[in-house]
């Protein structure tokens, strides 16, 4: 049992199904030290989703498509921001409205473009093809593991890298902590809080964006209506465990993608598979109560 | 400033609102475009609601679906009610409730409309579509895809069972795969994936019992990522080499993932060989047909109420003749036989609901 359940076909499922959760995660993560809650998160991979679909579609490759993800991520941030900073909106408010209209906005631009209903399949949408690292392919598990992903899988890694150097290294990431620590005080030393807002937006939505390119283009070339299935709302509470630190936030993100693959794998076994699908849900709800364990500690005089 | 940029935002809206006013009619007048969906787009929900006090000269056709129109299988309904449609000069209204509190008020609104027959798709819209039945005696009620018993003489519940062309499904399965290991996945354990499945086992089973059927089950009908990883995690984890989805929306994603590993794969409920090359068997649920002959039968006068199975007895078909035409010789006479033997019953397609495992 514990063969299929570590079998290397299943972690290397882990490591595909992390890449858009953690591109997601990643852009969630800034929008979190920079206190802004954006729950909206959703409505960015679906509609990028969508758009990285026309884009692939428009141009024949995958690369054209990630960045109409990737412009169209920005735009939903640009609206986002709009209403929350200048307008001073409610953020969850704005967040719910995105996630709302953006199921019906994708079936309504997939009738007005391709005119069709439900789904959209075409040969002219291309998906980014699997990477063979020469090396790596020689070293025995890591090399399965690791080895003929796309190029987004291993871009979502490096990601999760830059964030984390970018979030403690650098100066920009020391002033958008500051930002959402107290921006009274990052004010009076000088810096503009909204510049910093929009920038943790922008990022965002570039991140985000590359994560709905994830879903259509990582093998299936097809869109489907709410094909995001909630790995926004996923991303988003993934940043909220790891309290905004990029590496913490991604080792949730391998939680969520394990319990999804390992969902597979245990159907195998004589378990009622109502029960099994239950798995990534359980391990969110579990990490969850976990991470926040210290903390009623702390709240308890 | 900020003056200026909420009146840009609303002028923004505004022009999307009219702009939505403006691509509505569209379609209908382009309707000859090529998407069989194409027709059935205009008829949403809003203009339904809009058109409900108006009266139409002819008596419309209503469709109620829980699911929008992009699911493979209402696709399929909405084919055989083209076709309908085509035949008897009715408007089709394709309805969609994705919203359970407004089931009610739909099916209502449609019959208040004088829409006949009213089709109601699967089981929650079926309730209350019996439930409303006797207010609007000469409005027939075509329940679709739901084994329902019911008394209203205006009721009629209409089901395709699977397992027929499962079961060959699983016969031609049996004798095409090489590693002698093949797979099923449907998005949810539910009593009508359990046809398919059962239906695909015995098949499996009639040819040899040896070969082992796994199975697995997506756990969402809408995301063709995770059914992608599924099939991929079946292959890997279990060395099958053939798999049968019926996965509605999810299964499209299985597919993916069979062409993504090199093996066969055998479709469901329509003819799926346009999906994919490796597609090269689909067992076909033929609902467009089901549904086409019994709102037939209301536009005929024959109509009867009451609890009907559609299947092979019907004349139905249980796969495309494109794909029996790819077949080698002994397989399409193998295909005959089985089609025969479950006709004249020497063939038991319904199993012991307890055959997995």
């Amino acid at each position: 049992m514990l063969g299929i359940l570590l079998s290397t076909s299943t972690l290397a499922a882990t490591v595909r199904l992390s890449a858009p959760l953690a591109l997601a995660t990643m852009g969630s993560v800034f929008g979190h030290k920079a206190k802004i809650f954006n729950i909206g998160l959703e409505s960015y991979v679906l509609t990028s989703a969508f758009f990285a679909t026309w884009g692939s579609y428009l141009f024949e490759n995958a690369f054209m498509g990630l960045l109409f993800g990737m412009a169209s991520g920005v735009v939903m941030s640009a609206i986002f921001g709009t209403f929350v900073l200048h307008f001073k909106s409610d953020p969850i408010v704005v967040g719910i409205a995105m996630n709302l209209s953006a199921w019906g906005l994708t079936s309504l631009l997939l009738f007005n473009i391709f005119h069709i209903r439900g789904s959209i399949m075409d040969p002219r949408i291309k998906s980014f093809g699997s990477i063979d690292i020469p090396l790596l392919g020689r070293i025995p598990f890591v090399g399965e593991l690791l080895n003929n992903h796309n190029i987004l899988v291993y871009a979502a890694f490096a990601v999760v890298i830059v964030s984390q150097i970018v979030m403690y290294k650098t100066r920009f990431g020391l002033r958008l902590r500051g930002v959402g620590l107290n921006e009274k005080a990052i004010q009076s030393a000088g810096v503009s809080v909204t510049k910093y807002k929009w920038a943790s937006l922008i990022i965002t939505g570039v991140l985000a964006g590359a994560a709905g390119a994830c879903l259509p283009l990582s093998g299936i070339s097809m869109f489907t209506e709410n094909m995001s299935a909630g790995k926004g709302f996923l991303a988003v509470s993934a940043a909220r465990i790891g309290k905004g630190d990029p590496f913490k936030a991604f080792f949730a993100c391998l939680i969520f993608a394990f319990a999804d693959a390992v969902s597979v794998g245990l159907q195998s076994f004589n378990i009622p598979s109502q029960l099994v699908l239950m798995t990534p849900y359980i391990a969110t709800v579990v990490v969850m109560c976990l991470t926040n364990l210290d903390q009623l500690k702390k709240n308890a005089v | 400033m900020k003056r200026s940029i909420s009146l840009l935002l609303c002028l923004a809206l505004l022009a999307g609102v009219f702009a939505g006013c403006a691509t509505a009619p569209a379609p209908s007048q382009a309707s000859q475009a090529p998407a069989s969906e194409e027709d059935a787009a205009p008829a949403e929900e809003p203009a339904a609601q809009a058109e409900a006090s108006v009266p139409t000269g002819d008596k419309p056709i209503a469709l109620l679906i829980p699911s929008p129109v992009g699911d493979p299988f209402i696709a399929l309904c909405v084919k055989g009610l083209e076709k309908l449609s085509a035949e008897t000069g009715a408007e089709l209204k394709i309805i969609e409730t994705l919203d359970k509190a407004e089931y009610e008020d739909q099916v209502r609104a449609m019959a208040e409309l004088g829409a006949n027959p009213v089709y109601c798709m699967w089981g929650d819209l079926s309730e209350l579509a019996v439930k409303v039945a006797p207010e609007y005696p000469d409005t027939k009620f075509i329940l679709a895809d739901v084994y329902m018993k019911t008394n209203e003489p205006n009721v009629s519940s209409i089901s395709v069972d699977p397992y027929a062309s499962s079961f060959i499904a699983g016969y031609l399965a049996a004798n095409t795969t090489e590693a002698k290991k093949v797979g099923f996945i449907a998005h949810a354990d539910r009593p009508v994936s359990r046809r398919y499945r059962d239906g695909f086992i015995a098949g499996v089973h009639h040819v040899d019992e040896n070969i082992p059927v796994e199975v697995a089950y997506v756990g969402n009908d809408q995301d063709p990522v995770k059914g992608q990883e599924v099939a991929k995690l079946m292959i890997q984890n279990n060395g099958v080499d053939l798999i049968f989805q019926s996965a509605s929306r999810s299964g499209l994603g299985v597919i993916a993932g069979c062409a993504d590993q090199g093996i066969k794969c055998i479709g469901s409920d329509d003819y799926q060989g346009d999906v994919d090359p490796c597609v090269f068997w689909s067992a076909l649920k033929p609902f467009d047909e089901a549904l086409y002959v019994e709102g037939k039968s209301v536009f005929d006068g024959t109509y009867e109420s009451g609890d009907k199975a559609y299947g092979l007895a019907q004349g139905l078909p249980m796969y495309d003749q494109r794909d029996f035409d790819k077949l080698p010789k002994e397989l399409q006479d193998g295909v005959l036989e089985i089609v025969e033997g479950i006709k004249n019953g020497t063939i038991q397609v319904t199993e012991d609901e307890n055959v997995v495992k």
